[in-house]
């Protein structure tokens, strides 16, 4: 975990994106809507999602007629990605 | 209800607001000009009217200075200001103070319907202002005060509008998400993992209707090992106020029914994951997501209906065809188990692995159009004999096209004689051109054929009919399936179909 949150420092997309979803936990959405939220482009959103969904920070429900991510319900992972925003922001 | 701490909040970001707004700068610019002197505009906000003289003294002191005037500021002007503000705000209206340090000093109050929300010295070094320019600077306040509290309440109103945007989006994918899912296997764990994710909860647990009891079918917990047992539906209190369509709302669980018509489950969900109670907010949303539940595990209900009794039809056809060539070239009944083996070791999806099943029921379907002659014969078949044999793809993907919902098991019935190198038949398609399911019965079929007898030839033992498979993949069978095919050996599966097919075929002889 220490090492992927080195990694995430270098990237703004992918923090952009986590703290999102820090702050509205209950959201389920897709890249289209997400795209809107965080006013970044959909392309590096659904590369950025599908990063952090293969590393457990979101989740993924897919069908044929929609993709739904959402945010890691693991409390020891919560508390984690707290405190590295939380060293992001003192930074 | 607004708090005493809400309200000094509120006035100390009106005066915040106006502070930064720019708008006493212009005041100062437009007084500095007419009164031909400095002004020194401070601005309190309420609470600051009590705080103790000292501080107040301190204030204006630096700002008389920062202002470059020249001049001592006393105890005693300070709380003659300080009373000035308490008059005004009794009166409403503008005051004068006359200090030691300055010409011309007036408090105004800044009101809005019947609440101060801080006030505006304003100190000129020379001259005085008459009452026309005291009018202006009343009026200038008002309009200023009043775009403060416009701004305050747009940020506001934006401040909530974004996550209830945000939470009806939620609600929106999550009707997608369920709706497009037709198979109830995959759609309840789907449903309680979704709206444990949107309430934030420990743990919900959907049931359905069973007879008379709500038996739990899907439950996803974090941090919990509970088992969640059934509820009758007429013998308990759960039961029975579910029953009537209301909702059980408590600190730590929230119970919501599924009703069309009658009954036919309901979501419980227990405990939030911040640990504070459920809400109304929680049961507004878990209703919506109630509704649209019932509609989609009604689909799905339809759907597995409706999938048996095409499973029975199918099962019908199958045995049509067992009647006109008994004894020949028919696939026992473990020949589905066979088929679906190597689907399930290769890892097809749930949608694929019913279009397999029903193609493995019709696979020889045409060869009703083939002549028993030429079905039951033991010796080699002639060149026209074997022609009318390959047509039987063709022949079945033709009696099956008709039947719409059957549509994607044409292909696989269609290719099942195809090889992998391309040198099979109807068409010759080579490698992934092939469709899956085609690929695993051709696989399925030829492992069959060894191991029964078959009127032209002997059945062979188990150990060489997997050799045979082996030792053509690449060129006959797609590599891939043939490792599934091993996976499925090598666990074991396919001995005991084995042996369930040859104690059909010996029950059939």
């Amino acid at each position: 975990m220490k090492e992927l949150f080195e990694m995430l420092k270098e990237d703004r997309m992918l923090i952009k994106i986590i703290r999102f979803f820090y702050e509205n936990p209950t959201c389920i959405d897709t890249i289209d809507n997400i795209a809107d939220w965080i006013e970044e482009e959909k392309e590096p959103i659904e590369k950025g999602l599908d990063f952090l969904v293969e590393h457990k920070i979101m989740n993924k429900d897919s069908t044929y007629a929609a993709a739904g991510y959402s945010f890691t319900q693991d409390k020891d992972q919560i508390l984690k990605i707290a405190d590295f925003l939380e060293e992001l922001g003192n930074a | 209800m607004v708090t005493n701490m809400d309200k000094i909040s509120l006035e100390k970001k009106v005066v915040e607001t106006i502070d930064k707004g720019g708008d006493l700068e212009r005041l100062k610019f437009h007084l500095d000009r007419i009164s031909d002197s400095n002004s020194v505009l401070i601005l309190f906000s309420r609470p600051e009217a009590k705080y103790p003289i000292e501080s107040l003294l301190l204030k204006i002191k630096k700002i008389v200075k920062e202002c470059g005037i020249k001049t001592k500021v006393e105890k005693i002007s300070v709380e003659r200001i300080k009373n000035k503000m308490g008059r005004s705000s009794k009166s409403g209206y503008f005051e004068e103070v006359r200090c030691k340090f300055a010409r011309s000093a007036w408090i105004f109050p800044l009101m809005h319907g019947g609440l101060t929300y801080g006030y505006l010295c304003i100190i000129i070094e020379k001259g005085t202002f008459s009452k026309e320019m005291l009018d202006f600077i009343d009026d200038y306040l008002s309009i200023s005060l009043e775009k403060a509290l416009k701004e305050l309440e747009l940020i506001k109103v934006h401040g909530t509008l974004r996550p209830r945007a945000i939470a009806l989006s939620s609600v929106h994918t999550v009707h997608r998400l369920i709706s497009s899912t037709l198979n109830m296997d995959e759609l309840l764990p789907r449903l309680a993992r979704l709206c444990t994710q949107v309430t934030r909860s420990k743990m919900c647990t959907i049931y359905i209707r069973n007879k008379n009891y709500l038996k739990p079918q899907a439950v996803v917990s974090f941090n919990s090992n509970r088992n969640p047992a059934k509820i009758p539906i007429f013998n308990s209190r759960i039961g029975k106020t579910l029953e009537k369509g209301n909702i059980i709302l408590n600190r730590n669980v929230l119970w919501v029914p599924l009703i069309e018509e009658d009954i036919i489950g309901a979501i419980c969900l227990r405990g939030k994951q911040n640990g504070k109670a459920f809400d109304s907010n929680d049961r507004e949303i878990l209703s919506v997501l109630a509704e649209q539940a019932v509609v989609a595990i009604k689909n799905a209900q339809l759907y597995e209906m409706q999938s048996k009794i095409l499973l029975e039809s199918l099962k019908s056809l199958s045995k049509a065809l067992d009647v006109k060539s008994p004894k020949t070239y028919t696939h026992p009944r473990s020949f589905v188990d066979l088929v679906l083996s190597i689907a399930d070791e290769y890892g097809v999806s749930a949608e694929e692995r019913e279009h397999i099943k029903y193609a493995t029921l019709l696979l020889d379907t045409g060869k009703l159009a083939v002549s028993e002659t030429i079905l039951k014969k033991a010796d080699l078949l002639t060149e026209e004999e074997y022609s009318s044999i390959k047509e039987h793809p063709l022949k079945s993907a033709e009696i099956i096209k008709s039947i719409k919902t059957l549509k994607p098991v044409v292909p696989i019935i269609l290719h099942h004689h195809e090889r992998f190198d391309g040198k099979g038949y109807p068409r010759g398609l080579k490698g992934a051109k092939i469709p899956l399911g085609a690929r695993i019965l051709a696989v399925a079929d030829t492992f069959e054929a060894m191991i029964c007898h078959r009127p032209y030839k002997k059945s062979v033992n188990f150990k060489t009919a997997v050799a045979e498979i082996e030792k053509y993949s690449g060129e006959q069978f797609d590599p891939v399936v043939v490792d599934a095919f091993r996976r499925a050996v090598k666990k074991g599966k396919m001995q005991k179909i084995y042996y369930c097919m040859r104690a059909e075929i010996k029950k059939i002889k």
